[in-house]
């Protein structure tokens, strides 16, 4: 009895595995459509580092400072200091104002205003300024512009630390040397990275995992509707299966295909992305089978409750793209508002991509994941306990 | 046991549409039984409690014995059924379709490739059997749904306008088939819009209108009760809608055509 249930399961995801294989084009898309949106997210939201075509303007007023002759311009340093290492170009411009609606019409993203005492006041004993005006409206940008300009200042500071000090060194005679490092930063934060990484390491798991959860969500509603229109689940309820084996099939084809998916697409995202790929596999495909487990019941529910394919494609884009947004799929749980970071902790999707990327990236073991696979779990769980049901109610009274 | 199918008092609402109303009949073992009526009378509907697709709202029925509300599981074994719809999985060839749909019953592999050959052959279909069903034409779709429906050696058929949409050498085919099936035993519950094909088919034939059971006898007692030259689809029109029913009744039963 169990016995033939659970034949007739696997009798069903057999024969959804091999309509896959008859149909190439779903078969292709399957690979090529995650693929694309995670190219697309990672480029979307890249890493700080591939910035191009960042444009900067100058006003420069510096009148340098002569010595023997010889008129040096800090400015000038500055600027090179600035463009070493990066793909930031340059342009000059007469006035602030010239320059501030440049950056108001976008042709430049920054503008950097040395005034006329900028190399003489920093050869004498006060600290000299420069202004950069930024565009908060492109916060990654000004991050980004910021960064480099900080830098920049960092070790202008420090050559003209370091020329003060020697030559006051040089006069202390009998004292203890005076270290310029302790001038210029007493206190060093050297920021150590756990492993060499990039945004993909966030992104690819958080992705990866939101797949699978589209396809818990799609995978019984769009699997029955194309049955109900050719007209063959009608078929396979006139032979002595149970729906709930009926069912039981259709999710199992489900994970082996979503298992599929994920592997390639993992496989993929290492290759054309160099994502880090440091988890027990085992663990992984565990995890990758309550994210699609997790969503099923959901998914059953919505389409149990719909009448036709539009209407739960609508509800089911109700759920997804909360959940893209708020499960730390593309971006921290803490950059959210704390309110909205209250809401994260109560989609399931926020503990299946919290876990899988421990796993993926930093190789955590069960004991420290088992909580959120327990949740995802239990949610699952839950909502198919209420979908089958309502699922087996409305198909006996013929709807 | 002398029945194949009892059904007592069976009801089907949608909301409050009566689609079904307590209709009871009793079909012999052995019998070819016709169920006809207008579009939208409550044929698909009582097939489709009978086959255990959907739950009565009220009464009962048994298939072999089998109540079709509690042993549905035990009623889709002994049945054979061809929808409204073709039922076929388009990317599946028409092997992988029966082969799926053959181990639904349990048949082992083994059995079932012998029988599939012998289906194949017996509605000449063998040279398509590696095809996908999607490029079938209607007429093959349809010789491939009895080839399915007959693996499991049903007792019972059930076949909901089954020549719908046919030309007339696949209808003559099909019609042979049924009598061949019924030949070799089975009780066979067959809806037409054809009223010749049900004529000359059935041994009884079930009227229903609006959900209600109208007539239920032999073709021929229907017809001699409106007069000597009646036609089976005087008799329809004689049992469905009011209107007609009065005129006819005025018209002392000339044959009518069209309708
Ligand atoms: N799932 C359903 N929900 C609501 N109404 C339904 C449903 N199924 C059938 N009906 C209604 O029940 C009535 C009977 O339908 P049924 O399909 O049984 O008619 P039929 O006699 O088979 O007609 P036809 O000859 O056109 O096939 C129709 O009015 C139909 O609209
Ligand atoms: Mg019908």
């Amino acid at each position: 009895m169990v016995l033939k249930a659970l034949n007739d399961a696997f009798i069903v995801a057999e024969r959804d595995l091999i309509e896959l294989y008859r149909t190439p084009f779903r078969l292709v898309m399957m690979f090529v459509f995650p693929v694309l949106i995670i190219m697309l997210f990672g480029f979307m939201f890249p890493s700080t580092s591939s910035f191009n075509g960042v444009h900067i303007g100058v006003v420069n007023n510096d009148s340098g400072f002569t010595l023997n002759g010889q008129t040096i311009y800090l400015s000038n340093s500055f600027i090179s200091l600035v463009k070493y290492n990066s793909s930031i170009s340059f342009s000059n411009y007469s006035s602030l104002t010239s320059a501030e609606s440049a950056l108001r019409s976008g042709t430049i993203d920054s503008i950097l205003y040395f005034p006329k005492n900028f190399t003489s006041v920093s050869l004498s004993d006060q600290p000299t300024q420069l202004k950069l005006v930024t565009n908060p409206t492109s916060p990654t940008l000004e991050e980004y512009i910021d960064a480099k300009v900080s830098a920049a200042s960092t070790i202008l500071s420090a050559e003209i630390v370091n020329g003060t000090v020697s030559k006051l060194n040089s006069e202390l005679v009998g004292l203890p040397k005076i270290n310029p490092q302790f001038i210029i930063s007493p206190v060093v934060v050297s920021s150590l990275p756990i492993l060499s990484g990039n945004y993909f390491d966030f992104i690819g798991p958080g992705l990866i995992m939101l797949l699978s959860m589209m396809a818990g969500l799609t995978a019984l509603g769009s699997a029955l509707s194309r049955e109900k229109e050719d007209g063959t689940i009608t078929a396979v309820m006139l032979s002595p299966i149970r729906t709930g084996s009926f069912l039981t099939g259709k999710m199992l084809s489900q994970l082996v295909r979503s298992l599929i998916q994920s592997a390639v697409v993992v496989i993929l995202v290492i290759l054309l992305f160099h994502m880090s790929f440091n988890g027990n596999i085992l663990l992984t495909a565990a995890i990758l089978i309550l994210g699609i487990f997790g969503f099923l019941g959901l998914g059953l529910l919505v389409t149990a409750l719909t009448k036709d394919q539009e209407t739960s494609q609508l509800l089911l884009n109700l759920v997804f793209f909360p959940m893209l947004f708020l499960s730390g799929v593309l971006y921290p749980l803490q950059e959210l508002p704390a309110v909205v970071a209250d809401i994260a902790k109560f989609l399931p999707l926020t503990y299946g991509v919290q876990a899988f990327r421990q796993v993926v990236v930093f190789n955590a073991s069960f004991a420290s994941v088992w909580s959120s696979m327990l949740i995802l779990f239990l949610f699952g769980a839950v909502s198919l306990a209420i979908a089958v049901p309502v699922f087996l109610i409305k198909k006996s009274s013929g709807n | 046991m002398e029945y194949s199918i009892i059904a007592d008092k069976l009801t089907k609402k949608f909301g409050d549409f009566t689609a079904d109303n307590a209709i009871s009949l009793k079909v012999k073992k052995g019998e070819i039984f016709g169920i006809l009526g207008p579009n939208g009378a409550g044929k698909t509907t009582l097939i489709s409690m009978l086959t255990t697709l959907i739950k009565p709202t009220s009464g009962h029925a048994y298939v072999l014995g089998h109540d079709v509300i509690k042993d549905a599981l035990e009623v889709r074994k002994s049945i054979g059924v061809i929808t409204e719809k073709v039922t076929m999985y388009p990317p599946l060839t028409a092997e992988e379709n029966l082969m799926f749909f053959g181990r639904l019953y349990g048949i082992s592999r083994k059995e079932l490739e012998e029988k599939i050959n012998e289906g194949l052959e017996e509605f000449q279909l063998s040279k398509f059997r590696k095809r996908p069903v999607g490029t079938f034409s209607l007429g093959m779709k349809r010789r491939l749904d009895l080839v399915r429906v007959l693996l499991n050696e049903p007792k019972v058929f059930f076949l909901d306008e089954p020549t719908v949409g046919l030309d007339p050498i696949t209808v003559s085919f099909i019609k042979k088939k049924i009598r061949d099936i019924n030949k070799r035993g089975s009780t066979i519950i067959l809806t037409t819009h054809i009223m010749q094909d049900a004529d000359e088919l059935s041994h009884r034939v079930a009227l229903i209108d609006h959900g209600n059971l109208m007539a239920c006898d032999t073709p021929k007692n229907l017809k001699k009760k409106l007069g000597k030259n009646a036609t089976l689809e005087n008799v329809f029109i004689h049992y469905a809608g009011e209107e007609l029913r009065d005129e006819t009744e005025k018209m002392s039963i000339a044959p009518r055509r069209g309708m």
